[in-house]
């Protein structure tokens, strides 16, 4: 089991001209893509604009992907190209140059940070996470447990089944049921 | 309205546990139905929180922007194969369609061209093959075939001449074999020995 087979499925549908399937993959990454090109464009507004430029000019490159990595290590080399790019343009330094151990480094990602937690976002996405690990608190022991080795783990349903010692069709039932469930508390606050 | 079965489905999606045809199918129904794509927004989201508590990047205009360009973007009709991806499994398929294409050949062909003395003598079925062909044998013009056969065209493309000496030992090795054994030797083949012309 490979969670890549989602995207083969989705780049293959893109390849023959379905624009909804790469619509996927941007529902599926843009929150990792916006955190990684955040690590070198500091304002919001302009990481955003980086983002959405790095998934166009891979929609663009997409007749030339050939499989030969995962789509998402592809797009992750597009987008950290496509934030260079702009920094280079507007003569700015990579943050991510300034990180590491010394205290200056980590006090510009601090105040990187600020820039990015408005008293909106720091309320929505706390919200979001609060409501998710409340979620989670509230599953049944197995279920909670089935989801936890898939996701923080990344487990196979092979390895979550030897686990658990039950059958592979019972993990791939707890999994969706705990998904389901926390989806139920949080489709309200996002829709 | 999305079934709890789609839902199921996109859960699988999701972790990669659909096979590549049912990927491709599901990926179909879910890019047409505006809920499937909003639970695969946020199981997405879900699991990216699990595994980064602490920070998130919450930007839910972002994909509605990239949808609004991609509109103004011609759609993508160069499909590429990929063979990579697919070759993983669908090359095993191929090798055993070529298998099982050889052996049915093998055993249609192997029992009206290969006579049963062959197996019940070791020492003919140890001899040299002759170039793996069980067609008609061709000697200078002259063509030896089964009997009803008229393979001549064919055979004269594929077999090469045998030389006289090694027919020779192939026929004398059978006739020292049919006696040991006791075996009358195939009913409709005359054994005959060869010899150049003699003056």
């Amino acid at each position: 089991m490979g969670d890549n087979s989602a995207d083969v499925a989705l780049v293959e549908r893109v390849q023959h001209g379905d624009k909804k399937a790469y619509d996927l993959l941007v529902l599926k990454y843009q929150g990792k893509i916006i955190k990684l090109v955040s690590r070198f464009v500091r304002d919001p507004s302009d990481a955003l604009d980086v983002a959405q430029e790095a998934f166009l000019k891979a929609y663009r490159a997409l007749p030339n992907f050939r499989g030969e990595s995962a789509f998402y290590t592809w797009l992750y080399r597009i987008a950290i190209n496509t934030a260079k790019n702009y920094l280079a343009t507007m003569s700015r330094r990579p943050l991510e140059a300034m990180t590491g151990s010394d205290e200056d480094g980590e006090q510009e990602i601090e105040d990187w940070q600020s820039d990015w937690e408005t008293p909106e976002n720091l309320l929505l996405t706390e919200e979001i996470q609060q409501t998710i690990a409340r979620a989670i608190a509230g599953l049944p022991e197995d279920l909670r447990m089935a989801i936890t080795l898939r996701e923080l783990e990344g487990m196979s349903y092979e390895e979550i089944a030897t686990v658990m010692a039950c059958p592979i069709g019972t993990v791939r039932s707890r999994i969706f049921r705990a998904r389901e469930a926390i989806d139920g508390k949080l489709r309200p606050l996002l829709e | 309205m999305a079934h709890d079965d789609h839902k199921e489905q996109l859960s699988l999606l999701a972790d990669g546990a659909l096979t590549p045809l049912e990927a491709v199918r599901m990926v179909g129904v879910i890019a047409g139905n505006d809920e499937l794509r909003r639970t695969w927004m946020r199981y997405h989201l879900v699991g990216e929180v699990m595994r980064t508590p602490g920070r998130i990047a919450w930007t839910p205009g972002l994909a509605a922007r990239i949808r609004d360009a991609l509109e103004r973007e011609p759609a993508l009709l160069a499909p590429r194969p990929q063979r990579a991806m697919m070759a993983q499994w669908f090359r095993p398929l191929a090798g055993l369609a070529v298998a099982a294409s050889v052996a049915a050949a093998a055993v249609l062909l192997l029992p009206r061209n290969q006579p049963a003395v062959v197996n019940s003598t070791p020492a003919l079925a140890s001899a040299p093959a002759m170039e793996g062909n069980a067609g008609p044998i061709i000697l200078g013009a002259q063509t030896v075939g089964w009997p009803g056969e008229n393979a001549a065209p064919h055979a004269a493309t594929v077999v090469k001449p045998i030389p006289r000496s090694r027919l020779n030992g192939y026929l004398v090795n059978y006739s020292e074999q049919r006696a040991l054994i006791g075996s009358p030797g195939v009913p409709y083949v005359r054994v005959v020995g060869y010899e150049p012309d003699q003056p």
